[in-house]
């Protein structure tokens, strides 16, 4: 029995022997065993990770809240369900409404070059010029006012972005405190333009209305680069 | 009798743990000291991305003071340009809500002669896994170590679409560097 018990041990050592001089196997299964390890750290990554991302921002323009908030017209009257693969699809109507709004963006402010270009030849222009610049002017200044409506209808209506609006100022922020400026400067230009055929003096008023909205428009474009 | 096969089992216990002399352990990186930064290429600027929130594990080996595999988790919503609108417009290319993290594990290490460490691996980005190989080098300091290092990421090789502004789209290559910091 004592032989058979120190036997046991002598096995199980030159077992263990034999196995740490093995190093080709212990290189062999390096490969698997190094897989396996990160696979199973990833593993507990993962699982400690919140996947979980909210569909929707905290915060959002009060136009697209009415529109896609949370008990927004949309989803009140069931046309966009608040699902993970509803929010799929809004992000690229999003996304096509944002290009869209890009372009006629650029539409707009060319508008406005040729507008400035005319509104300046209309200040010197007499007789049946003025007649005709006048009417080229006020053509001009419906395009305008059409692109622009578009432009803006176009970003206030979007689905909301998945990040909300974050503290500090950024180059997309700048942009939008442009679009303030440059909105209240389209309906002041638009009402002058109206009153102009009252008083004649709110001519230079008007004009100034308008370079300051060019200015903030072309602001509002510049800072995206940034 | 007793004796003997107390002899026995203690043979045995000594020889089997011989065999193990390895001391490994899994590491959680320290998530207030690492980052992990992005930087695209845009015809009309560059801009870098941050996250903070790196979810990263190592397994290391206190003797020979190794590491012996890692990975990495993050949630791609945790990049921050400091531009809300660029960081949204990312993750609607990135399809954040069907993939929201990309991960990183590692397979071999190859540690050159420089303390170099070429960690082969797979990279699973917008769902898509390829293997890569990223260069880090390794920094020790009294109870931590430092791990930093970058690769390139190809957007298309990913599937991703590459965001554009103003009709114009960003560069196809997305530069990634990282410091990841474990208090050992």
């Amino acid at each position: 029995m004592k032989i058979a018990i120190s036997f046991l041990g002598l096995l199980l050592l030159s077992v263990a022997c034999v196995q740490a001089q093995d190093s080709t196997a212990t290189r062999r299964d390096t490969l698997r065993t190094q897989t396996q390890s990160g696979d199973d750290l990833l593993a507990g990554l993962t699982d400690s990770v919140a996947s979980a991302q909210p569909l929707l921002p905290d915060r959002m323009l009060l136009t697209q809240r009415a529109f896609w908030g949370r008990k927004g017209l949309f989803r009140v009257m069931g046309i966009a369900p608040l699902t993970t693969e509803g929010r799929e699809k809004e992000l690229k109507i999003r996304r096509t409404m944002l290009i869209t709004h890009q372009i006629t963006g650029i539409l707009t402010l060319a508008g406005m070059v040729a507008q400035g270009i005319v509104g300046a030849q209309l200040y010197k222009a007499q007789g049946d010029d003025y007649v005709r610049i006048k009417r080229t002017h006020e053509a001009i200044a419906a395009g305008i006012n059409i692109s622009y409506a578009t432009t803006a209808l176009l970003s206030f209506t979007a689905p909301p972005p998945l990040v909300g609006h974050r503290r500090g100022i950024s180059s997309i922020k700048l942009h939008k405190y442009m679009a303030f400026l440059h909105l209240a400067g389209m309906i002041t230009t638009n009402i002058l333009a109206r009153a102009i055929k009252e008083d004649y003096t709110l001519k230079p008023y008007h004009r100034a209305a308008a370079y300051t909205t060019f200015g903030a428009y072309a602001v509002s474009i510049i800072v995206l680069k940034f | 009798m007793a004796k003997s096969l107390f002899l026995c089992c203690l043979m045995g216990s000594l020889a089997l743990s011989f065999t193990h002399p390895k001391a490994v352990r899994k590491v959680m990186a320290d998530k207030t000291a690492s980052v992990v930064t992005y930087t695209m290429h845009h015809p009309m600027h560059t801009w870098d991305g941050v996250s903070h929130d790196v979810n990263s594990a190592i397994r290391y080996d206190d003797e020979s003071k190794k590491i012996e595999s890692v990975a990495v988790s993050i949630r791609v919503a945790s990049f921050n340009s400091d531009n809300a609108n660029r960081d949204s417009h990312a993750l609607e290319v990135l399809e954040s809500l069907k993939y929201p993290n990309v991960t990183f594990v590692s397979q071999t290490m190859q540690i050159a002669n420089d303390g170099t460490v070429a960690i082969q691996g797979n990279l699973t980005f917008h769902g898509v896994t390829k293997p890569i190989t990223v260069q880090a080098t390794r920094k020790y300091e009294s109870t931590t170590l430092t791990v930093d290092g970058g690769f390139d990421v190809s957007l298309t090789d990913y599937g991703v679409v590459r965001p554009s502004l103003l009709g114009m789209k960003t560069d196809d290559t997305m530069k990634m560097k990282f410091m990841i910091v474990f208090k050992l």
